[in-house]
């Protein structure tokens, strides 16, 4: 009788302690909501929608991990979609939208540089912290200290690809085909680097740029400027950053009969680009991101293992090969390999909320700005540029995985540390 | 310019021009008839192309068989806007141009819902090209587009004009208060002239978007080249669709050649100057 009262005060004290300690969990994990204005329709779908499902991904491994603490609260993410189409005014509607109407303070994105210049106003004005990959680096022009840009140059990036491309291909001829915009114009001069490079080291004559041309674009058909592009005969066509109409550009210079190879630092899903250009016109194609099925091995050096166990504590000890078996498990499909380049948006936010231990816009930056190093998802980054550069030394610099695709199939061909600077 | 890189330029011109005059026509053909501009008519294009993603590319139908059927499914599309949406409001000019945009912007959301944002690819059943001359080619999938083009404006001109039905379509164009005064039924005709008109934008779909792809966004494209073709050629003009299709063609392609991406304008600056000296646009009738 003794020990069945002792038995029952022992199950009643258990109950007790489970809801309370339930009730208390509940009442200090928090939501935060962070805006994602990303193109989820046109050209730019093709990278905005699996980009948003990356974000719900390690939102969700975020969660498993405990969450992020600010002010002694306990915080998870909720993720706001709005739709910047890939223009200036779609980006500066999809602000107005977060800001005004769901009350964001902080960006993940935008990828397209003229979204993020149709809503540098409203950021700057709202003190929206902006985690963003658009590269132009127009954006830092008015001085604008809350914007972020955690990928490098994509063109600085492709730069030593097409130096070895050249050297490796024996290409003598270069021709490019960018957007007449200015992420367009601008990947185009980075990529150039590559170009200058091998006239360093072998003279001129070694190679020669033939032909520049600028276009529009979402057109479907581009024969007329290929044809114009293709009558000089390069060996190695540089398309800067056209995506969702890259697989046109390569089906229909392939069948006006070129047979070189491109670049292209800005690339659509790599099936994408098999299915619309057709898969014997894939070869020799040259892009920056992840392999998946050869994922690399991430060595961090012992002086920076404190700072890389901080977006493992969160993310998971391998934070890219999780990331992978929950995308594939989730969604029943690869992540389009371009999208390591906006991996590292949401913990560094994360992070630095965490540090700064506030939501203050301006401590956020101050805590940003204060870190050396920090960790990326294939090894640790810098924060790169200064006033004769960028103007701002808030450009991201980390080693960038490379890849050639045939067909349907993606080969690794190594990581590359981009130059700090053009 | 070498004589090679000229040729490949006009074989270019030519499937541009083809692939103009036929998103055009249905569009003109429609306001020839009803007097109605139907904007919608871009986005019943894009979901011809969607129908011939899904028979084709899902389903495996035979092309040709798909290709019919595009054109009968698009046009039953056509019979439904018009009945439901274009009839009511027909005495009213302000209503009729806002329902036209309105379903522009639904049809064009509503493919976004169904088919979701990203691009499709139809299989091309015309694999591989044709060598002119050594260094000039035009894959197959592109002269289907001159040939289709040409089989449709052919059938086109004999249905308007060597058959009662076209008889009677020319009639109601021309004086539909005579014609129903004849006993005509003037609704009945032209509900018949958007099943015709949206089976065109069908069947060009079926032609022409293996060439390129499908997304729920290539209709504004279509309806902004094919408006320019219809005021080139002249409003309400078959003739004239296919002359403005060929004009812009050529002014495109030799554009596109010459000055790069500035000549996607050089259609409109043309439309403009056009209208100041002829109205009626190349072919088309004076207006009043």
């Amino acid at each position: 009788m003794k020990g069945k009262r002792w038995t029952l005060s022992l199950v009643a004290l258990l109950t007790l302690f489970l809801v309370v300690t339930s009730v208390a969990y509940a009442q200090t994990t928090e939501v935060l909501k962070v805006g994602v204005p990303n193109g989820y329709t046109g050209s730019g779908a093709s990278s905005g929608l699996p980009t948003l499902k990356a974000y719900k991904i390690q939102a969700d491994i975020l969660k498993q991990h405990g969450g992020f603490t600010v002010g002694g609260k306990k915080y998870t993410l909720d993720l706001i979609q709005a739709d910047d189409g890939y223009t200036a005014a779609g980006g500066r509607a999809a602000a107005e939208k977060l800001i005004f109407a769901d009350k964001v303070r902080f960006f993940l994105g935008p990828l397209s540089s003229a979204a993020m210049m149709g809503m540098l106003p409203l950021v700057e004005e709202n003190k929206i912290i902006t985690m963003t990959n658009s590269i132009t680096t127009e954006k830092f022009k008015t001085g604008c200290r809350y914007i972020f840009q955690v990928n490098p140059q994509g063109g600085l990036v492709l730069a030593s690809q097409v130096m070895r491309i050249i050297q490796t291909n024996n290409v003598r001829k270069v021709a490019a085909f960018s957007p007449k915009d200015e992420t367009g114009r601008q990947n185009w001069e980075q990529m150039k680097t590559g170009i200058k490079q091998v006239w360093e080291k072998e003279g001129a004559d070694r190679v020669k740029i033939v032909h520049e041309e600028f276009g529009e674009r979402g057109q479907s058909d581009y024969t007329p400027i290929l044809a114009k592009l293709l009558a000089t005969k390069p060996d190695f066509i540089i398309l800067g950053a056209f995506a969702g109409e890259a697989p046109l550009i390569v089906k229909q210079s392939r069948e006006l009969g070129y047979k070189g190879a491109f670049a292209n630092p800005m690339s659509p899903d790599p099936k994408e680009l098999a299915q619309v250009a057709g898969a014997q016109n894939v070869y020799e194609y040259y892009s920056w991101g992840i392999v998946w099925n050869d994922l690399p091995k991430i060595d961090i050096p012992a002086k920076h293992a404190g700072i890389y166990r901080k977006l493992t504590d969160k993310f998971g000890k391998e934070p890219l090969v999780e990331f992978y078996q929950r995308y594939k498990a989730a969604y029943n499909e690869d992540p389009p390999g371009a999208i390591v380049y906006m991996l590292d948006n949401l913990p560094l936010l994360v992070l630095a909320l965490e540090q700064a231990n506030s939501f203050d816009a301006d401590k956020v930056v101050k805590t940003m700005e204060s870190w050396d190093v920090w960790p990326s998802y294939y090894g640790t980054g810098v924060w790169s540029g200064d006033k004769t550069t960028y103007g701002i030394k808030h450009v991201a610099t980390k080693s960038s995985p490379t890849f050639k695709q045939q067909g349907t199939k993606l080969i690794s061909t190594g990581f590359v540390m981009p130059e700090l600077v053009p | 310019m070498g004589l090679d890189q000229v040729l490949q330029t006009i074989l270019f011109c030519l499937v541009l021009g083809s692939y103009y005059t036929l998103i055009a026509s249905g569009f003109t053909l429609v306001f020839g008839i009803s007097r109605i501009f139907n904007f919608a008519h871009g986005e019943l294009y894009m979901f011809g192309g969607f129908f011939l993603y899904y028979l084709i590319g899902m389903w495996s139908v035979n092309y040709f068989v798909a290709l019919i059927v595009c054109g009968l499914a698009v046009g039953v599309m056509g019979v439904v806007l018009e009945r439901l949406f274009y009839r009511p409001v027909r005495t009213h000019i302000n209503a009729t141009f806002m329902v036209a945009v309105g379903l522009l912007l639904i049809m064009s959301n509503l493919a976004l819902v169904l088919f979701g944002p990203l691009i499709k690819k139809v299989p091309s059943p015309f694999a591989g090209s044709i060598r002119v001359s050594p260094t000039v080619s035009l894959s197959w999938e592109r002269v289907a587009v001159i040939v289709g083009c040409a089989i449709v404006m052919s059938a086109l001109h004999l249905f308007i004009n060597h058959t009662r039905q076209g008889v009677a379509l020319r009639a109601v164009a021309q004086d539909p208060d005579t014609a129903a005064l004849m006993g005509m039924s003037v609704d009945r005709f032209r509900a018949l002239a958007f099943f015709a008109g949206s089976f065109l934008a069908g069947v060009a779909a079926a032609i022409v978007i293996p060439v390129f792809y499908v997304d729920p966004f290539v209709g504004g494209n279509v309806m902004l080249r094919a408006m320019v073709v219809v005021i080139l050629g002249g409003l309400g003009s078959i003739p004239g669709a296919v002359a403005g299709g060929f004009a812009l063609g050529f002014i495109d392609g030799l554009g596109l050649t010459f000055f790069g991406y500035p000549a996607y304008t050089l259609g409109w600056v043309i439309v403009i100057v056009l209208m100041l000296i002829r109205p009626m646009g190349l072919m088309g009738k004076e207006l009043g």
